[in-house]
């Protein structure tokens, strides 16, 4: 512990912090589970992936640069597991929108699907060998994260999926009712600071904690939605 | 970069922490107060409580970048910060006290009668924080030119902390009585705001954990309130009768093309929750179930044909029958009726029909 610098701290308690909130969060939906519907199941394992990304940033950043026995292996296990994670994050997130608000409104075939989803599967692919030719990142013997070639392209599959999510959600529920909805900023700015700000400056990782703020504003919109009518009872 | 490398990692992180604070919280106000069905009463101390928590996270930034005298700044300002920092949280014990009591009481009634006992001792912690601007009541610069807690700092610790849990208890046992425990559990809340104070106690000067805890303890807080206010049945976990007219809406605007209809009609029995996880088992997914009154679910779905509709009823009854053999003291009595959509009728004009037929509209 005593090698813990100040933006572990910052890490460590920042990721806590995420599983504590995602933790509340199974807790407060578990009765809307019971309803057995598609979409609450996806925004169960979307929950249950955050807590993994979470848990793996923990692994990854308070080994980086430290000597201890096996700290470059759990390094880069850690980092691995949380570029795997965070890239199904965004591919979950993407088909939990189409489920949510297109729902039985999907008419695209298995073919279209498939397609969609190829270049985030090459990705999920290329992270996995990534530990033998470090294309992504690689970690060096003195134990220190480099990022690699192919640093910048994965983000831009990541962030595209999670755009794709973000679009479909904003497409089809303004295309209901007509009612002026909840911005698309409140779901799309905690995930996109804390991986800009994440990429930019490296030295903390915020993009769990903006995975997990955005999964909590998501649930919470929807559940506005769902109890959008005008109060009619006067005030006290 | 070169701006940001001049800066103290301390400062850095402690912007870190509160930032993510402030994000969260500006999201659930403005969540917060675009929700139709809340009271506005209730959303305004809701509201007051989230931006006092923002207020704190700035103030921690703040004293942060104070003590590693970025900001040159003469030591009475720095006194006068830290009393308002010490104003604002007593301000959030006195907001969630309210709070609480609107929550039990609909009102302000039963805190302006026991006002010595609720704010009185928060006013005189107010006098004793203007005071500290010019006597070393609480806090005092030092030598060493840092802000130090005096003896009296613990005891405003015990009133803040204490008058807090009292409030969270009181509203706890306050749910249980009424029924709505389930929805309303203190620990979504109560723990992350706890976990926070304990960390920022133990943690460096600059991991200030407080303002974060509380942030997502208020956000959880609001996702119970949100679960609370919808239109879902507590027992079951379906929707429950308020949202047919959501419903409706919904489909005469063809987000929902509604092919048939069932009824699912316990007659009166008591093992409502027990069917209904039948039902979960056995409905499609695009199926969308109501629970209409206590012992009657509606059931709407898309297909239009009489088959698939069919093998769900058959399903479910050789369940029920599984589930009579298992419990014969308590058997349930299941009536299934439906109603297709006719020729050149609308899914709206289907659900008006049905929803009439049942007394249900």
């Amino acid at each position: 512990m005593s090698e813990l610098t100040i933006f572990n701290y910052t890490t460590l308690i920042l990721d806590l912090g995420t599983i504590v909130m995602l933790i509340g969060l199974l807790m407060v939906t578990n009765v809307l589970r019971q309803r057995g519907r598609a979409d609450d199941k996806l925004f169960f394992y979307m929950v249950i992936i955050a807590m993994v990304i979470a848990g793996s940033d923990i692994v990854g950043y308070l080994a980086d640069g430290k000597s201890f026995f096996g700290a470059p292996f759990v390094q880069q296990a850690g980092m691995q597991v949380f570029y795997l994670t965070f890239t199904l994050e965004a591919m979950v997130w993407t088909y939990y929108a189409d489920v949510r608000f297109k729902g039985w409104h999907m008419n695209y075939s298995i073919l279209r699907k498939v397609i969609f989803y190829i270049p985030g599967f090459i990705l999920l692919t290329t992270i996995f060998i990534n530990s033998f030719n470090g294309c992504i990142f690689y970690v060096s013997e003195e134990n220190v994260y480099y990022r690699g070639p192919l640093f910048i392209p994965m983000y831009v599959v990541i962030v595209f999926y999670f755009i794709w999510g973000f679009a479909t959600m904003t497409r089809y529920r303004n295309a209901g009712t007509g009612r002026s909805l909840i911005p698309l900023w409140i779901y799309f700015m905690p995930i996109i600071l804390g991986v800009v700000v994440t990429f930019i400056l490296g030295s903390t990782s915020l993009a769990p904690v903006g995975i997990a703020v955005s999964i909590m504003f998501t649930h919470l919109g929807s559940m506005n939605e769902i109890t959008d009518t005008e109060y009619e009872e006067g005030e006290v | 970069m070169s701006f940001v490398s001049m800066i103290p990692d301390e400062v850095l992180a402690s912007f870190y922490l509160n930032s993510i604070a402030i994000v969260l919280l500006v999201g659930v106000i403005v969540l917060y107060g675009r929700a139709g069905r809340r009271d506005k009463t209730e959303k305004r101390i809701f509201s007051d409580m989230a931006l006092l928590i923002i207020l704190l996270s700035v103030s921690y930034v703040f004293e942060t970048a104070v003590s590693e005298q970025i900001v040159p700044l003469h030591y009475k300002i720095i006194i006068a910060e830290e009393v308002l920092h010490d104003i604002v949280l007593n301000g959030f014990c006195i907001a969630w006290i309210l709070y609480a009591n609107y929550r039990m009481y609909k009102g302000f009634g039963y805190v302006k009668r026991k006002k010595w006992l609720y704010l009185a001792p928060f006013f005189i912690l107010l006098v004793l924080n203007m005071a500290n601007m010019f006597f070393p009541v609480f806090r005092y610069y030092g030598d060493d030119m840092k802000v130090h807690d005096t003896a009296l700092f613990i005891l405003q610790d015990i009133i803040r902390y204490g008058y807090m849990v009292v409030a969270a208890v009181q509203l706890y046992k306050h749910n249980k009585e009424e029924g709505s425990s389930r929805f309303f559990n203190m620990i979504t809340f109560v723990f992350p705001a706890a976990a926070g104070a304990v960390l920022h106690d133990l943690t460096p000067y600059y991991i200030q954990t407080l303002s974060l805890g509380m942030a997502v303890g208020l956000a959880l807080l609001y996702a119970e309130i949100a679960n609370e206010q919808s239109f879902c049945d507590r027992e079951t976990g379906f929707f429950d009768r308020s949202y047919v007219e959501h419903m409706a809406e919904l489909i005469s605007n063809k987000k929902y093309d509604v092919g048939n209809v069932m009824v699912f009609d316990l007659e009166g029995s008591e093992n409502i929750a027990d069917f209904c996880k039948i039902l979960k088992k056995q409905l499609p997914v695009d199926c969308e179930p109501i629970r209409l009154k206590k012992d009657e679910i509606l059931v709407l779905s898309t297909v239009n044909e009489k088959a698939p509709l069919f093998m769900v009823a058959e399903d479910v009854k050789m369940s029920v029958e599984e589930y009579n053999e298992k419990n014969s003291e308590n058997p349930m009595d299941v009536k299934i009726r439906y109603q297709l959509k006719k020729k050149k009728e609308s899914g709206y004009e289907l659900f008006d029909r049905v929803l009439k037929r049942l007394n249900a509209r």
